[in-house]
């Protein structure tokens, strides 16, 4: 059974309230939402900008909420070891090669220091080995008979040195064959 | 700003009834009613009506038109597919039955579409133009808004009674003032119509002098439903009543049920169920006892079983526009708030 309807008002007006009403109602919402996110996010601001030294450092911007922060935290403190343990590696890279070259160095030196004797007449290489740890050098030092330098070891020259000398005289010359041993 | 209100008004030929209600959830708040009788009902009822309240224009306002205002139709229609062609076919149909022009009638339709593409053919609701136009303008005079609703008398009484009591195959006679009408329905569906010319002004006239009531006390309880019905009273107006309608009620059932397109010689047996309804449950009282006397042994017969517990004060006329107006807020389930508001 169908209900009689001979006439109904045209509700024009109605609807226009309506969409009147709604459009007003969405404006407040919007308006609402725009000041409330305005107001955090400069409470956010003032919140990062009232952060510690390392944080400001570190660039970390917090959210105020907690886990988020948390998160973010955890994740900068894992980055921060990463990138500590590289740079640790390579100064310890550094620091093993610095050694090694130290090494080198000490080894020169010594050369150097035994053969600055200048009295001799001549110096002649038989050998020179270095191997990082230790090292040898076999030379042979011609003096003339009387200007022969007895003391073959300077004072500066550090320990762990063994120095070997033979000794062969000729008439007018004396020949020193001298094998200077770095390192155990 | 959020309540929503109705305004219904049922005027008859003497009488005039507003009523004012709040819809609340899912229940109506009637928060002013008047009925005036009389020949000036509708101003005086009107007067009561703007003094107490302020009717703003947007407001859900449900009126009716008595039926002799309009004719029903039962118009062989071809197989539409929805409503709108229905009415648009249906308007030119009737326009061309009436030598009028399709712009000069309005034509409102009270078979579902679902029913005439089954094969029933519709009963169609028809008036004029002029005489629908002349009453929106006379309420508008009074201070009314233009209506959402206007139906015809007495179908807002239907809305008071639950569908699914007209499943199946029955009667329905519904009784106001002046005119009666009596219908047959199969399956929700009037399937045969009867206007009658009489109603229980009938049993008022014929009230004797040494009558134990005031006859306006009467007339008032003819409308408006009384918290109790006396028992002596509905013995003494069935009696009266009884002597009126005797022949004729048998004459009505033989005439709907002959007029009726939709009918067939068999089924006519199936017919067995009388559901009354007046508009007061003391009017629907007396003319249930009458009924179930003339047909006792051949018809079972109900008063029109109500939605809701108990009827409120106003006549079944305007509780079912009030529910109406509800179904027009989008409120499908609503019932009144209270029972019996004897001081509105």
């Amino acid at each position: 059974m169908e209900d009689i309807s001979l006439h109904s008002k045209k509700r024009s007006i109605k609807m226009f309230d309506f969409v009147l009403l709604l459009i007003v109602g969405l404006g407040m919402v919007f308006a609402g939402h725009f000041v409330i996110s305005r107001i955090f996010a400069g409470n956010l601001d003032n919140l990062s900008r009232s952060k510690s030294f390392l944080l400001n450092e570190l660039n970390l911007e917090l959210t105020g909420n907690q886990a988020r922060d948390l998160e973010l935290v955890k994740k900068e403190r894992e980055s921060l070891n990463l990138e500590f343990g590289k740079y640790n590696r390579s100064i310890n890279e550094l620091i093993s090669h610095i050694d090694s070259k130290e090494n080198d160095v000490l080894f020169l030196n010594i050369v150097e220091a035994y053969l600055s004797d200048t009295k001799a007449l001549q110096t002649t290489f038989n050998k020179l080995e270095y191997n990082g740890d230790t090292g040898e050098v076999l030379y042979y030092v011609v003096y003339e008979q009387n200007k022969i330098s007895e003391k073959l070891s300077p004072l500066e020259v550090p320990n762990n040195v063994v120095v070997n000398i033979s000794r062969t005289e000729f008439s007018d010359y004396v020949l020193k064959l001298v094998n200077l041993q770095v390192g155990e | 700003m959020f309540d929503q209100f109705i305004t219904t008004l049922y005027s008859g030929k003497v009488n005039t009834e507003i009523t004012r209600a709040l819809v609340k959830g899912n229940k109506i708040e009637l928060v002013f009613h008047t009925l005036q009788i009389g020949e000036d009902s509708l101003e005086k009822a009107c007067e009561i009506y703007f003094e107490n309240n302020t009717i703003p224009p947007d407001e859900v306002f449900v009126t009716s038109i008595h039926p002799s205002k309009a004719v029903f139709q039962q118009l062989e229609m071809p197989s539409v597919k929805n409503k709108k062609s229905f009415l648009r076919i249906a308007n030119f149909k009737i326009a061309t039955q009436f030598s009028l022009s399709p712009e000069e009638i309005i034509v409102s339709p009270l078979t579902s579409v679902k029913a005439i593409q089954s094969g029933i053919v519709p009963t169609i609701a028809v008036a004029r133009n002029t005489i629908l136009k002349e009453r929106l303008t006379k309420l508008s005079n009074l201070g009314f808004p233009d209506p959402d609703i206007v139906d015809i008398n007495p179908f807002p009484i239907m809305k008071v009674t639950p569908e699914s009591i007209l499943d199946g195959f029955s009667f329905v006679f519904l009784v106001d003032y002046d005119f009666s009408m009596f219908m047959v329905v199969k399956q929700k569906e009037i399937v045969g119509l009867n206007y009658i010319d009489n109603g229980f002004s009938e049993l008022i006239e014929n009230i004797e002098d040494d009558f134990s009531l005031d006859p306006d006390e009467i007339v008032l309880s003819f409308f408006n439903s009384t918290e109790n019905v006396e028992e002596s009273l509905i013995e003494k107006f069935s009696d009266m009543l009884e002597s009126i309608l005797g022949y004729q009620l048998r004459m009505y059932i033989t005439n709907t049920l002959s007029n009726s397109p939709n009918m067939t010689q068999s089924e006519e047996d199936a017919y067995n169920k009388v559901f009354v309804r007046s508009q007061s449950n003391l009017s629907t009282a007396i003319y249930k006892e009458t009924l179930n006397r003339i047909l006792e042994g051949e018809k079972i017969v109900n008063s029109l079983p109500l939605r809701y517990d108990k009827p409120i004060t106003p006549t079944f006329t305007s509780q079912g526009m009030l529910l109406r107006g509800g179904e027009y807020l989008g409120r499908h389930k609503l019932a009144f708030k209270e029972a019996f508001n004897k001081d509105v």
